[in-house]
């Protein structure tokens, strides 16, 4: 693969894989490709021409026809399923901190389960029938939203327990004591815990790679 | 640079009637539209590739143009773009339309050749 190619993948990594994405894909490569071969009869040398082709078309969003027609009762469905196997996932996650002082987070992790598995049984029972335009890039912004607020959040909240744990050692000079196993799992948790969150981006992501899956052709 | 961006605001309007100028002198693919509107503009105008492709995907919609894809053995297929009946009509509407439009702006803003 050169360079060009790759330039077209990267523009076209986030976008449905559809006929239309496919042909406009091989329309801009070859496009490129022409332009890159004419700059390089006019002189510019192979670096020069293959960047100012790839200048030109740094992103291909406003050319996809971005509402799509969704199946959105299939859609909410499979999202309600995503959110009963994180919660699951969740569950499973809390279930080495049953010996430290965050046992209550299992407890969660069960309610949340059984609450999003009858959410999601009721709408297996009644799903209306629907139809309805969503938008893709809609779905990957709110991702991408998702994962910068919670990578925001994870480095605050390991920053504070990394303060809190250790503030008083870099104060003082004092060297750092963990004492034994129990200590180091108590250590670990305190990380552990606000990491079990990043099944909330995970979510969003998932709902927006769900999305293309559910265009209705027409 | 920075001169081009604003007149460009100027010409955008006019990119579809531009592009149904050339496809009417004969077939091209996007790269070679590009080139021509550099060509008939004596290298003051660039057409951007994300214009070309936003006007030719409408064009195409309106039944103006028509694509077919060429058997070019090397270097990746080209789709090249072949104009309508109703995409001749397109362009001397158009046509019509601006020289009309240029006469009265002409006189509005006090022009000599009007």
């Amino acid at each position: 693969m050169n360079e060009l190619e790759r330039h077209v993948e990267k523009l076209f990594r986030h976008q449905p894989d559809t006929p239309e994405t496919r042909e406009l894909r091989e329309e801009i490569l070859s496009n490129l490709q022409a332009k890159r071969e004419d700059l390089l009869a006019q002189g510019l040398d192979e670096r020069a021409a293959t960047e100012a082709a790839k200048r030109d078309i740094p992103s291909v969003d406003g050319l996809i026809d971005d509402q799509q027609t969704t199946n959105v009762e299939r859609y909410r469905m499979a999202c309600a399923q995503t959110v009963w196997l994180h919660c699951i996932l969740f569950w499973i996650g809390t279930l080495p901190l049953l010996f430290t002082g965050y046992r209550w987070l299992g407890a969660v992790g069960l309610g949340l389960s059984v609450l999003s598995g009858v959410g999601y049984l009721l709408f297996w029972l009644i799903h209306p029938a629907m139809q309805g335009t969503r938008s893709l890039a809609g779905a990957r912004r709110r991702k991408m939203i998702a994962w910068r607020i919670w990578g925001i959040f994870y480095a605050v909240a390991a920053l504070s327990v990394a303060a809190v744990t250790f503030g008083s050692n870099l104060w003082y000079g004092t060297p750092v004591t963990i004492e034994g196993p129990y200590q180091w799992a108590v250590l670990a948790s305190r990380f552990y815990v606000p990491l079990l969150t990043v099944l909330i981006p995970l979510t969003v992501s998932r709902f927006a790679a769900l999305l293309p899956q559910y265009r209705v052709e027409g | 640079m920075e001169e081009q961006t604003i007149h460009s605001d100027l010409i955008r309007g006019h990119i579809d009637a531009i592009l149904l100028r050339i496809l009417r002198d004969g077939d091209h693919y996007g790269y070679g539209l590009m080139k021509q509107v550099l060509t008939l503009s004596d290298g003051q105008y660039e057409l951007k590739e994300p214009s070309l492709y936003t006007s030719l995907k409408r064009l195409e919609k309106q039944g103006s143009i028509e694509s077919y894809w060429g058997d070019e053995s090397q270097g990746g297929r080209r789709k090249y773009y072949r104009i309508t009946p109703q995409g001749r009509a397109q362009y001397e509407e158009a046509l019509a339309q601006w020289q009309w439009a240029k006469e009265i702006i002409t006189k509005l803003l006090g022009g000599n050749d009007g």
